[in-house]
């Protein structure tokens, strides 16, 4: 780690401890997100990390958003949610794909947080299957309305702007997609919130619908058709704070085991001199050494201007399984304590919560499956963008 | 305002150590995290907070021996304008007089209203740098303050004594030694840890002082581990005779 990246992990495990984690446990209960987290990111500078200072944001190499990403996981996955829609999905998607005029006008104030940005893509009737999208826009002057309606949206209700995908061709697929920057103000636009998920639940998840909203032709993102492969490029980010998350996650999952079993004594002596038990540790640390080491290889490629995308689905898809586990084997180790939450309990009952999800958003489980078997048999090859992540440039 | 802070860097008080082969002192491996010494940090956050009330600029001093250079920057992502930074691994080691001299040597022509450090290093715990530099500088110094009010005349400081709060007044210039409690030290921003990168850190090999070891450590230990304790119970004569007999009888104390 170089100096800067150590100093931004001591910084943000400081602040996320001090001003988030004690909140955490009872806005969980609550299931409420709460909206001065914004505040406190964009006055840490968390909401533009590795944006060139030119946008408005730090500047910072990629693999510093993993970092910041991995800490704010380490309290709670909602708080890192805001990281991977804002920074990942949308912000470094614009930066990626953006024109210069659109960066100022639309970057800039995300990355300084004067505006929180969300990705909106998933709908009632796709998912997995992005090219199935029935939101469509329709070009009319110097406009296009857009119809249709947004799933599962983390911040729906929140985030001022939407990255937003919609078909402008209906007889066309994948290739009948193109992005779209909205906005909250613009006629025609609302949004409502889910309630009682599993996990992630002090964080905000919705929907929202578009009713004939007037989006001016300037706020294509792209080129008309170019929507999926913006998309996919958009959750080569968004899955890389995904799992540095996850990585955050597991690790706390880990500490909390280890204090546990050095408390708990069953059998006149700590659990963990049970060697049970240190097998579970054992694994939890296979797969965080594991997890950590795919993180930094695809933060490397993304600073070196390499395409990442095999790397960086391969990160994900390891990184929140082991989550998953992690949080699971913590659970058992805490035995019945494990399944005690909320504020007066153990965190453990909520990472493994949190934990779940990850395994279906930003690409589920079987689709990372299916996306790493093409590419070792060689039917997935990674062509060349038109416009690719610009590699990291020191300032 | 011109506001010196001595910076000294720590192993995180979280470190597990090991002793070295030597039996001597700590190993100094990769598994030590180093950090602004917490005490330090209170006076980083006081002279910035005095910079950002009254204007002027803060200074940082550090002797060192090669794991400072990440330090000194989070104090100046923190908001600390410019560094000095002695490299000398025998300086660092040597007895505490010397580096107090050192120090005044690099501090002295700084000219400073204010110089503020920790009330004590977590690693030496010597208290003794403080005081020192203001003997050896001949000006007044104020210790273990844990609050802290600056105007352009002068300094209000109070002191949490045993049992009462002792309030201190003073011109400048004057040397400052900071408790716990005296402020939260700020987490750095993003963009300042970016723009901490190219603050002024001047380097040097050597402070032109003496340097003198007369106290060499000869051995480092861990605590012997506590056994068990012994629980006792019952009503209060019950408990008293009970302790009694074990204090004379058992630990042979009585
Ligand atoms: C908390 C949360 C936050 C989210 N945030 C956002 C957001 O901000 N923006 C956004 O656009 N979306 C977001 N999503 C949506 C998420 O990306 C989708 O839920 C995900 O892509 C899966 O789509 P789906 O739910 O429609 O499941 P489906 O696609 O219907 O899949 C159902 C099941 O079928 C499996 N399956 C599908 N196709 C195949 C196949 N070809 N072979 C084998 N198995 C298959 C899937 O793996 C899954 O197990 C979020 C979801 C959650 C839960």
């Amino acid at each position: 780690m170089s100096d800067d990246q150590k100093i931004l992990r001591e910084s943000v495990r400081d602040f996320a401890a001090s001003e988030l984690a004690p909140n955490i446990p009872s806005l969980d209960v609550k299931q409420e997100f709460d909206k001065s987290t914004l505040t406190k990111f964009a006055d840490q500078g968390l909401l533009g990390v590795s944006i060139p200072e030119k946008y408005g944001g730090s500047g910072m190499d990629y693999i510093s958003t993993a970092i910041v990403s991995e800490e704010l996981e380490y309290v709670d996955a909602a708080l890192r949610v805001i990281i991977s829609v804002h920074n990942g999905l949308n912000s470094m998607g614009l930066l990626q794909w953006a024109s210069e005029e659109q960066k100022q006008k639309w970057l800039k104030p995300q990355a300084e947080g004067k505006r929180i940005a969300t990705f909106g893509l998933t709908e009632p009737n796709a998912g997995s299957d992005v090219a199935a999208l029935e939101t469509h826009a329709k070009e009319d002057g110097d406009f296009y309305i857009l119809n249709g309606s947004k799933m599962w949206i983390s911040l729906a209700d929140v985030a001022d702007n939407f990255l937003v995908f919609a078909k402008t061709d209906m007889s066309k697929g994948s290739r009948g997609i193109t992005a779209f920057h909205v906005e909250r103000e613009m006629k025609g636009f609302s949004s409502g919130t889910i309630h009682d998920k599993l996990g992630v639940r002090s964080g905000n998840t919705g929907h929202m619908t578009f009713d004939n909203i007037e989006v001016p032709k300037e706020n294509m993102i792209g080129e008309l058709g170019e929507g999926f492969k913006i998309a996919m490029s958009c959750l080569d980010n968004g899955r890389f704070t995904v799992a540095a998350g996850a990585l955050g996650c597991a690790k706390a999952s880990r500490d909390a085991a280890v204090k546990y079993a050095h408390e708990r004594k069953t059998f006149g002596k700590e659990i963990g001199q049970h060697q049970l038990v240190q097998r579970l540790l054992a694994n939890m640390q296979q797969g965080i050494d594991t997890a950590e080491l795919l993180i930094w290889k695809a933060g490397w490629m993304k600073n070196m201007g390499i395409r990442n995308t095999r790397e960086t689905a391969m990160a994900k898809w390891v990184a929140t399984n082991v989550a998953s586990q992690s949080a699971d084997d913590a659970i058992q180790i805490h035995g019945g304590m494990g399944i005690a939450g909320g504020p007066d309990g153990y965190p453990v009952e909520r990472f493994w919560r949190n934990a779940r999800a990850a395994r279906i958003y930003e690409g589920s489980d079987q689709i990372q499956e299916i996306m790493q078997g093409q590419y070792a048999m060689g039917y997935r090859q990674d062509k060349p963008l038109r416009k690719e992540l610009p590699k990291w440039v020191p300032s | 305002m011109k506001v010196v802070t001595l910076l000294k860097v720590t192993p995180d008080t979280e470190t597990k150590f090991q002793i070295n082969s030597a039996g001597t002192d700590i190993a100094e491996d990769s598994s030590i995290e180093y950090i602004i010494g917490p005490y330090d940090e209170y006076g980083v956050e006081a002279a910035i907070q005095i910079k950002e009330k009254l204007g002027g600029e803060v200074i940082s001093v550090t002797i060192g021996s090669g794991n400072e250079e990440k330090s000194i920057r989070k104090a100046m992502a923190m908001g600390v304008d410019s560094g000095i930074l002695i490299n000398n691994a025998d300086l660092k080691s040597s007895d505490p007089l010397s580096i107090a001299k050192a120090i005044k040597e690099v501090v002295e022509p700084l000219n400073a209203d204010i110089i503020i450090c920790g009330k004590l290093a977590t690693d030496t715990s010597d208290s003794f740098i403080g005081p020192a530099l203001a003997a050896l500088m001949n000006i007044p110094v104020i210790s273990e303050i844990s609050s802290l009010e600056v105007t352009e005349e002068g300094v209000v400081a109070t002191r949490d004594a045993a049992g009462r709060k002792e309030r201190f007044e003073s011109k400048f210039p004057v040397i400052l030694t900071a408790d716990k409690g005296l402020n939260e030290p700020r987490y750095p921003k993003l963009p300042m840890i970016m723009k901490a990168k190219k603050k002024p850190l001047d380097k040097k090999d050597t402070a032109g002082t003496e340097i003198r070891k007369n106290v060499t450590q000869v051995k480092a230990e861990f605590p012997a581990t506590k056994s068990a304790g012994k629980k006792i119970t019952g009503t209060p004569d019950e408990l008293v005779s009970e302790l009694v007999t074990g204090l004379t009888t058992k630990e042979k104390i009585l």
